[in-house]
């Protein structure tokens, strides 16, 4: 389903997030952080480890309320958000289909799934529990979940860490396919700069803590024409436009 | 009586079977409890054959008081008033106990408030809140499986508050995302996650509670196998005495086997299936 209504992006404002240490000094992890992704766009949160690209994330989520700022989110589709976390997150009592299912809203408990497991490559484990799969399984049962809800927008937290290569790359392949059939805001976390120039339209480039917006890099060409002669160019470019920024 | 295995299942010393294994590896277990137990009646025969006395009958006598009474009607109608108390003390126990363990467990400034209360109704003994119950309630039924559940919610909550500090974050998270409603929460987010607690509780919990059941009746009831059992020592009835506990033991062996054994199989099926 394509997100409907007029093009309202993901606009994000925090002014100041702060964290207590475990021995009360306050730490500012995030410092007038603001960007706005457009509606239908893919676009990565790129910042060295630690800098609060999770803590982003977990106040855009709703898991964290105590900042200071405001953000919208795109409206349409179910209106809800899909997630993916950096584990998989599946309940390990539940199989991998009901897994998926369990995160739909009511009335769309028995909606058709085949064609998404079929595309994530799923179709023959949906009946087995979350430890009978791989991680690279389980992280695509993620996807599938976060896919299967329609959402308004779809945030995705390093969801390619700590998988071989090979594996990753299948998955971002995977990712590509399934969301450019059911084309979603989307915001994703990553350290990993070739995995952004990848999969995104727009990079947002976070500094150091406290995190703020060091620039974008937007990326126009589409993404199939991202050979690795375009894709090492890109790179050359971004390390042009942010020296020393990963 | 119960403890936690290392691999997490909760096992009752004594009747404790092999989840998963072959044929060989369950008659072998089995066969040794029988040749056991066979020879505890061997020994009980002998005993009672050498020194011969009202107060120690012999297992045939027991077992004919056991035929008689159970053709009579007598015994099946005890049995059944103090498993219907069992079970009644138990479902209010669980769902007290539970729900004040969660509690407790989630909201740190509660449990700590809570906690002397927790330990003081742990150590008070069970024949004082009984006589206190039928004191201040009367000698009516609800006031005796109140007495036996207030005995057993301590343990419950004590138990449970256990779970619920272990309960992962990153579920209740997920939960919160995608909008699960409270119904949903519960059945697939913190029941299961609780559930090697219940099951710890329940199996303890079975145990105690028809233990304190018997003194209940014997206390202040005027039907069940606690209060058969009182009837039958002013008579001094020994074999009727050994036939009402065997008869009460051997039905919660039974529902040992055929209830709680299944349903946990059923509840930790997606643990047992390796990767």
């Amino acid at each position: 389903m394509q997100p409907v209504g007029v093009a309202a992006p993901l606009r994000v404002d925090i002014a100041e997030k702060t964290f207590r240490s475990a021995e009360g000094v306050p730490v500012t992890a995030l410092h007038d952080l603001s960007f706005e992704v457009r509606q239908g766009e893919f676009a990565s949160l790129l910042g060295p480890s630690g800098c609060g690209k999770t803590t982003t994330l977990r106040i855009l989520l709703g898991l964290d309320t105590e900042f200071s700022g405001s953000f919208q989110l795109p409206q349409g589709g179910s209106n809800r958000i899909g997630a993916v976390f950096q584990e998989p997150t599946l309940l390990p009592w539940r199989t991998v289909e009901q897994n998926v299912r369990l995160a739909l809203p009511k009335a769309m408990r028995n909606a058709d799934l085949d064609r998404l497991f079929d595309s994530l490559g799923l179709a023959g484990m949906r009946s087995l529990f979350p430890s009978e799969l791989s991680l690279g399984l389980a992280r695509r049962a993620a996807l599938a979940r976060a896919f299967a809800t329609e959402p308004a927008v779809l945030f995705l937290d390093e969801p390619f860490v700590s998988l071989d290569e090979p594996t990753a790359e299948r998955l971002r392949h995977l990712l590509l396919s399934v969301w450019s059939a059911r084309p979603t805001t989307a915001l994703m976390v990553t350290h990993n700069l070739r995995e952004a120039l990848m999969l995104s339209d727009r990079i947002v480039v976070l500094s150091p803590r406290p995190a703020h917006v060091t620039g974008y890099f937007d990326v126009r060409l589409p993404r199939h024409n991202r050979s690795p002669q375009v894709m090492s160019d890109l790179l050359r470019s971004f390390h042009q436009k942010f020296p020393g920024a990963v | 009586m119960t403890s936690p295995s290392q691999d997490g299942r909760i096992t009752t010393a004594g009747t404790a079977l092999p989840l998963r294994s072959g044929r060989r590896a369950i008659a072998v277990p089995a066969l040794t409890t029988a040749a056991s137990l066979l020879g505890l009646l061997l020994l009980w025969s002998f005993a009672a054959g050498a020194w011969p006395s009202r107060a120690f009958p012999p297992p045939d006598q027991v077992w004919r008081v056991l035929l008689n009474d159970t053709a009579t009607g007598e015994l099946p109608y005890h049995l059944g008033v103090t498993l219907g108390r069992v079970a009644a003390a138990f479902i209010v126990a669980m769902v007290v106990g539970s729900v004040i363990g969660v509690l407790l467990g989630i909201h740190r400034r509660a449990d700590q408030f809570f906690n002397p209360w927790v330990v003081l109704f742990l150590n008070i003994p069970a024949l004082v809140i009984i006589v206190l119950a039928y004191v201040w309630f009367g000698l009516n039924e609800a006031a005796a499986i109140g007495a036996v559940a207030v005995n057993k919610i301590p343990n419950v909550v004590v138990t449970m508050r256990e779970g619920a500090r272990a309960l992962d974050p990153r579920y209740a998270e997920m939960a919160a995302v995608y909008r699960f409603g409270p119904l949903d929460r519960l059945r697939h987010i913190l029941l299961p996650q609780l559930q090697p607690y219940l099951a710890a509780a329940s199996r303890s919990g079975i145990a105690l509670i028809w233990k304190i059941v018997l003194v209940v009746e014997l206390l202040g009831r005027s039907n069940g196998v606690g209060f058969q059992i009182y009837l039958h020592f002013q008579l001094f009835d020994v074999a009727a005495i050994l036939a009402y506990t065997l008869a009460f033991v051997a039905v919660m062996l039974l529902i040992e086997l055929l209830l709680v054994q299944p349903v946990e199989r059923h509840a930790t099926r997606w643990r047992r299936r390796p990767a």
